[in-house]
């Protein structure tokens, strides 16, 4: 792997991290969750026992994303819900598509 | 004395089929839609702008829910014959259901102090829930009990309930009754927020994919038939019964079992003494949401089984009308039983209903119906039934209308200021020392004192998952509830479900209101509109969402959240109703959860109270005159009054159930007294004349010589008009030489608790024994009192 590839990863990387990190902030900070960003991993469950939200959470997810990246999270699009990673993914592929 | 049936003899009506009964009455029959565009106000960040709106010119200047509340009521008025000045206007109550009130001129307030950090602080009081009593009290002229309820979209059907219980005790001869909601920004920005408005106008029980919101005001004149009779007037039908339940479920969404709706209904016919065979029209709650037709239809299959009478959702024409809804529908249910019609539900577009039901679809049907039951369910798992029937129309067994037990008071538990539980409360009082020493700045007037709660503190009895949903109101009402289990014993899993919640506020969850009017205002419209891309829907709704608002925040904008949020914490099923009515809420709420215990309705139920005062409350309180400069409070020494946060939780169960679980009986109920005067939004009369009414009523409800009284619990409070009245008020019920115990000199004054808090103080006291008489007044011009005894 030649070292400008592996810069470009790194980096992708790296910026993947920031803004797991950045959405999990949002997300305890908007809802008011008593954690810390750093406990929260990036495939933990947002529901059930996972992070124990419930449908008014979705709904503040729902704008807080629209308001900050101007994606829209459909009724349809549960996965988004899965994780914190499964956001960020639907995140990136609605950016991606746009 | 057998309780009286109860006579609808007046109907007032505007909506948006119709600014009076015939007009809305012509187009509901003819299933003629009353919904149009929105032009009220900015609608292009929201979902839709369809909407149930009044035509009609409104007066500029009075707020558009005190003008749609007049033209009904003036027409209720008109159209029962009765002549008020042939009749004691002491006995007209005024009864009241809205969840916004004057949120037009509230919400203009916000936007000065949000965008300008300027408070018209005259105008933030005049817009409060309690003031829309007031005003319809003022202007009509009526000087009975007066009580404004707020259980959001379930509000006016609980005020019918709320009605029923003064005219079956015979507390009063007339009640005008009814709920009023006009279209506001909150609602609109919020219901959108939620994603439940429909994209088109609603189509309920048929495609359900959301709500459209209405405004409006129904009322009605009711007096016991025999009043009616006397007066030759024509009863139109007669309110049955009623019942209300809660779920204990979820903050916005239905029980989807549909149990507590089933309940709510069943409690209903039973009051009337009716079964659900005699049922031949429902008046659904129908909102078109997802949520709602899914469970509500399961609720008519639990308590109907196959056999489900013809039941529509008139919101498919007048949209929903939120507070109003219940009086509204009331309206409309006297109307099918009156002129012979069943409303339809209209916008199914052909289609056949899902659930099965038989929505009267598109057209009304000409019927005979005798009984209808009318629904409204409201955010908390709030559920309200109400029967109408045919006049004379009696069931196979007796009504539950009368008062069959006694009922005694079980637990008590409060917070105020800095005494954060009631042993801080015992503590403030063994040692004499204020619990509102925290001073704190504001704009243009400087450092003032206020009793402030801390909220951390009132948090740490509850889960953190649902504390963070939680707003100061439900915390405070929470930390109560908490404290007075730990204080009494925690209710066993049956005891919780059989236990109902009646929760009371002075002026409501000020601090949510505001704060989802700051996401709505603080995000730039500017910014947002730049975000319009084309017209597809995707982007149509990406532009509807970037509003500021925040769902969450909205759910705890309803008054009776915290109601809900205790429900959900303990899992109580039972009866529950909310009231915002100033500083008289405490002993209102005491008396209508008393009346229903009484009759054999309830069990037992928990009166929780609260009230938060955050910085513009504080605000607008201080620049009004009479707030104290320093931390010092001389009740009756014009040194003027301070501002206190404060809870209080009171058990109230009948004597039986209390026994059956072998629970110490701190104190049993002896009576209640109510009364107004119509002297305007804001002020009190300096006579006492109106105030020692209702502290004789009480002594005559307890059977009680005023020397009996062995301590008055005073609503003294160092606001030198409030003392000078108060003192009127007692020395022209005699009761100017009794000991006197004045809690608002170290707790403050914490309006709709007060009342409350000072049967907390008077039970937790060392030196209280015998009948203790409670005495509370709300800026407005209403009084309540009552008695307690600790001679149990």
């Amino acid at each position: 792997m030649s070292t400008a590839a592996f810069d470009d990863i790194r980096t992708r990387a790296e910026a993947r991290l920031a803004r797991n990190t950045k959405v999990k902030s949002m997300i305890i900070d908007r809802l008011g969750l008593d954690v810390e960003p750093s406990v929260v991993s990036d495939n933990q469950p947002l529901f059930g026992r996972g992070l124990e939200m419930d449908s008014l959470d979705t709904l503040e997810i729902v704008v807080m994303v629209n308001n900050e990246y101007d994606v829209l999270i459909s009724d349809d699009d549960f996965e988004a819900f899965g994780s914190v990673n499964a956001l960020v993914d639907f995140i990136e592929d609605r950016e991606a598509a746009a | 004395m057998t309780p009286p049936s109860i006579a609808v003899t007046g109907l007032g009506l505007i909506t948006g089929a119709g600014d009076d009964v015939e007009k809305g009455w012509s187009s509901i029959a003819t299933g003629t839609t009353g919904i149009r565009a929105n032009t009220l106000f900015d609608t292009s960040r929201l979902l839709t702008d369809w909407a149930g709106m009044v035509t009609a010119e409104q007066p500029a200047d009075l707020d558009r829910c005190y003008a749609l509340a007049a033209t009904a009521v003036r027409e209720a008025l008109h159209g029962s014959g009765l002549d008020l000045d042939t009749v004691d206007r002491d006995r007209v109550a005024v009864v009241v259901g809205s969840s916004l009130g004057a949120m037009p001129t509230l919400e203009a307030t916000h936007r000065t102090f949000v965008r300008e950090g300027r408070l018209d602080a005259e105008r933030a009081a005049a817009s409060q829930l309690p003031c829309v009593g007031d005003y319809i009290a003022a202007e009509f002229d009526l000087r009975g009990p007066r009580v404004v309820l707020s259980n959001a979209c379930a509000a006016s059907a609980v005020a019918l309930g709320y009605a029923a219980e003064l005219l079956w005790k015979g507390d009063v001869d007339h009640v005008v009754c009814g709920g009023v909601d006009p279209l506001a920004e909150l609602s609109a920005y919020g219901f959108s927020a939620l994603g439940a408005l429909d994209a088109e106008p609603c189509s309920p029980l048929s495609a359900s994919s959301g709500l459209t919101l209405g405004e409006g005001a129904g009322f009605m004149v009711l007096e016991p038939v025999g009043r009616a009779a006397a007066r030759g007037a024509r009863v139109l039908a007669e309110l049955g019964g009623y019942g209300l339940s809660c779920d204990g479920y979820h903050q916005t969404a239905p029980d989807p079992s549909g149990k507590g709706a089933c309940a709510a209904m069943a409690q209903a016919l039973d009051t009337a003494g009716l079964t659900p065979d005699d049922v031949d029209y429902l008046n659904l709650h129908g909102t078109g949401t997802p949520a709602n037709d899914a469970s509500e239809p399961k609720a008519l299959k639990l308590l109907f089984g196959q056999e489900i009478p013809p039941a529509s959702s008139t919101k498919s024409i007048l949209g929903h009308t939120l507070g109003a809804a219940g009086a509204v529908e009331a309206v409309v249910s006297t109307l099918a039983i009156d002129r012979g019609t069943l409303p339809p539900t209209i916008n199914t577009r052909g289609a056949a209903s899902p659930s099965g039901l038989d929505i009267v679809p598109d057209t009304g049907r000409e019927a005979r119906p005798d009984v209808v039951v009318s629904n409204s369910f409201a955010f908390g798992g709030n559920n309200a039934s109400v029967v109408l029937n045919r006049p004379g129309r009696t069931g196979a067994h007796a009504p539950r209308r009368e008062a069959v037990q006694e009922v005694v008071v079980t637990g008590v538990a409060g917070l105020a200021g800095a005494a954060g539980d009631t042993a801080a409360l015992a503590a403030v009082f063994a040692e004499g020392r204020p619990c509102f020493e925290t001073f704190e700045s504001v704009a243009g007037i400087g450092d003032v004192p206020v009793g402030r709660v801390d909220i951390r503190a009132a948090a740490r009895g509850t889960n953190p998952s649902r504390a963070r949903r939680m707003d100061p109101l439900s915390l405070f009402a929470a930390s109560a509830v908490g404290d007075l289990y730990a204080r009494h014993g925690k209710p066993s899993r049956a005891e919780a479900e059989s236990t109902g919640i009646v929760f009371a506020t002075g002026y409501g969850p000020v601090t949510s209101v505001l704060r989802f009017h700051e996401g709505v205002l603080l995000s730039a419209p500017a910014e947002a509109e730049a975000q319009v891309t084309g017209p597809d829907p995707e982007a149509t709704r990406a532009r509807s969402e970037a509003t500021g608002s925040h769902p969450s925040v909205f759910a705890n904008t309803v008054v009776n959240a915290a109601a809900g949020h205790v429900a959900m914490l303990h899992r109580y099923r039972g009866y529950t109703a909310t009231l915002a009515n100033g500083g008289t809420s405490s002993v209102l709420a005491l008396q209508l959860a008393a009346r229903v215990i009484a009759r054999g309705a309830a069990d037992r139920i928990m009166v929780v109270v609260a009230d938060e005062f955050p910085e513009q409350a504080l605000a607008t309180q201080a620049a009004l005159p009479g707030y104290a400069r320093s931390a010092h409070i001389v009740p009756g020494g014009r040194t003027g009054t301070i501002l206190s946060e404060g809870a209080a939780a009171i058990l109230l169960e009948s004597r039986a159930a209390a026994r059956a679980r072998g629970a110490d009986v701190l104190a049993r109920v002896r009576g209640f007294g109510a009364s107004g005067e119509a002297v305007g939004i804001g002020r009190i009369g300096r006579d006492g004349a109106a105030w020692g009414r209702a502290l004789r009523t009480a002594l005559t409800d307890a059977d009680l010589d005023p020397a009996r009284i062995a301590t008055v619990v005073s609503a003294a409070s160092g606001h030198p008009l409030v003392d000078l009245a108060q003192r009127a008020a007692l020395r022209l019920s005699g009761l100017a030489d009794r000991p006197v115990l004045a809690p608002k000199a170290l707790l403050g004054e914490t309006y709709g608790s007060a009342g409350a808090l000072g049967l907390v103080a008077a039970l937790t006291g060392a030196d209280t024994h015998g009948p203790v008489l409670l005495s509370s007044f709300a800026y407005g011009g209403s009084y309540a009192a009552a008695v307690f005894d600790t001679e149990v």
